[in-house]
């Protein structure tokens, strides 16, 4: 599937190009005597009736300090004597098409819910409770500006993990002088120029609805006639762990 | 004392403990909690032929050779893209790391998985080799493995990195090579539309 984004250069103006992701594939293939020789197949273990929880849930003894100790020797003996852990029909049953759904405490299907999401700070302290967030994607039907924010890529490769990176493509003749253009300008400079997103032209990038922000970077690179432009993205730093 | 790995550079050894820098010791993180209407708290599960529950943890994925028969992960060895056998590239603790050098543009082609803080008794060899902009690319491997990821020891004048990934694959394009869309032609759809004998 060919993925768009509007971006725009240094004279702000727009063009819609198309961008892949340069998630590298294995180079590796496993098997026995061939590559791809076996199939991962999901095969079932237990259900909501004979996994632990529900099993341990069956037995009752005495409040106790150490209730959840006898529960589990009586879970044991019971588990040795009658196998009650097993579903003899759907045990090991090759699993395809599953369906994800909420479930209780009493692992009955939940069919509405309610969301918080909690923010901890790296000591793991909650600092704050709030409805989710849902970020929508600003890289189709808003333009990806051209900051003019130009960094060195000496003074910036060691400041920054660029943990994405997406290679960005022309659809025509135009585009192609346009992104030519960008590259050339970028590989010259030796440098990285910023992008941002949203009605300011200054947020993260939202590349796909729902999904996280992040800062954007776009690096040139140019063999004679042909380019290569990268969309490096970020949301860390380079820096070290916080001493204890 | 944790273990180290020891890197050869400029011609002498540098031991040095491997810390992943993890961003959420960094900045922090955030869950995402789920309650139904009586403030029970939910957890995600699958449906499977739309009857039985199956929480998270009730299926493992089982590998299968072609007579149907379970096969350990241990049975399988490494083939590369040509279907040849591949040794096992052993794991950084296990060896001397050899350092080679390389570029800004090399390490700006890196698809990063994890970044690694070293941690050394006197890291004074190590941050005058990375000085002005010098960077060493090497094989990282955490544990033996067929592949290998590629990696790079970089640092930002006070403390040194490995940052581990695949390199990508990267294309120059030229005019001819744009994307294009797979359009079905005129001819081919007005065929199918024709085509009655389908019912």
């Amino acid at each position: 599937m060919i993925r768009y984004i509007k971006l725009s250069n240094e004279k702000n103006r727009d063009a819609e190009v198309t961008y892949r992701s340069l998630n590298p594939k294995a180079s590796i293939k496993l098997g026995i005597n061939s590559p791809g020789d076996v199939i991962n197949k999901r095969v079932l273990k237990s259900t909501s009736t004979t996994n632990f929880s529900t099993l341990i849930s069956n037995f009752k003894v005495e409040k106790t300090e150490d209730e959840e100790l006898q529960k589990s020797i009586l879970l044991s003996e019971d588990i040795i004597n009658n196998d009650p852990e097993i579903d003899f029909e759907m045990g090991g049953k090759y699993l395809s098409g599953l369906q994800r759904v909420y479930v209780n405490e009493q692992q009955k299907p939940v069919f509405k819910v309610k969301k918080t999401e909690k923010i901890f700070s790296p000591t793991a302290e909650l600092k704050e409770e709030r409805e989710p967030k849902y970020n929508e994607s600003n890289i189709l039907d808003q333009i990806v500006k051209w900051t003019g924010k130009m960094m060195p890529k000496s003074k910036v490769y060691n400041k920054l993990v660029f943990n994405k990176k997406y290679q960005i493509k022309h659809i025509n003749g135009l585009t192609y002088d346009f992104l030519f253009d960008m590259a050339k300008q970028l590989s010259d400079k030796k440098s990285l120029m910023m992008l941002g997103g949203g009605e300011s032209g200054k947020e993260p990038l939202v590349m796909n609805n729902g999904g996280k922000s992040y800062r954007g970077f776009l690096e040139g690179r140019v063999q004679n006639d042909k380019y290569c432009l990268i969309l490096h993205l970020t949301d860390q730093e380079l820096k070290p762990l916080p001493k204890k | 004392m944790a273990k180290q790995a020891e890197f050869i550079i400029n011609g002498s050894s540098v031991m040095a403990e491997l810390k992943k820098v993890d961003r959420k010791k960094i900045y922090g993180w955030s869950t995402i909690e789920v309650f139904d209407e009586n403030g029970s708290k939910c957890k995600l599960a699958s449906i499977s032929d739309g009857v039985h529950i199956l929480p998270s943890g009730s299926s493992s994925l089982l590998k299968f050779n072609e007579k149907g028969q379970t096969v350990s992960s241990s049975e399988l060895v490494g083939f590369n893209l040509e279907g040849q056998k591949v040794e096992k590239i052993p794991s950084v603790y296990d060896g001397k790391i050899n350092l080679k050098e390389a570029t800004i543009d090399d390490y700006l082609s890196l698809v990063v998985k994890t970044v690694y803080q070293l941690n050394m008794e006197d890291d004074t060899a190590m941050l005058n080799a990375l000085k002005d902009d010098k960077l060493y690319s090497f094989i990282f491997n955490y544990r033996e493995d067929y592949e290998g990821d590629d990696a790079f020891l970089i640092s930002n004048g006070e403390t040194v990195f490995a940052v581990s990934g695949k390199v990508a694959d990267l294309e120059f394009v030229g005019l001819i090579d744009n994307e294009k869309e797979l359009v079905v032609t005129e001819e081919e759809s007005s065929e199918e539309e024709l085509d009655f004998a389908m019912f």
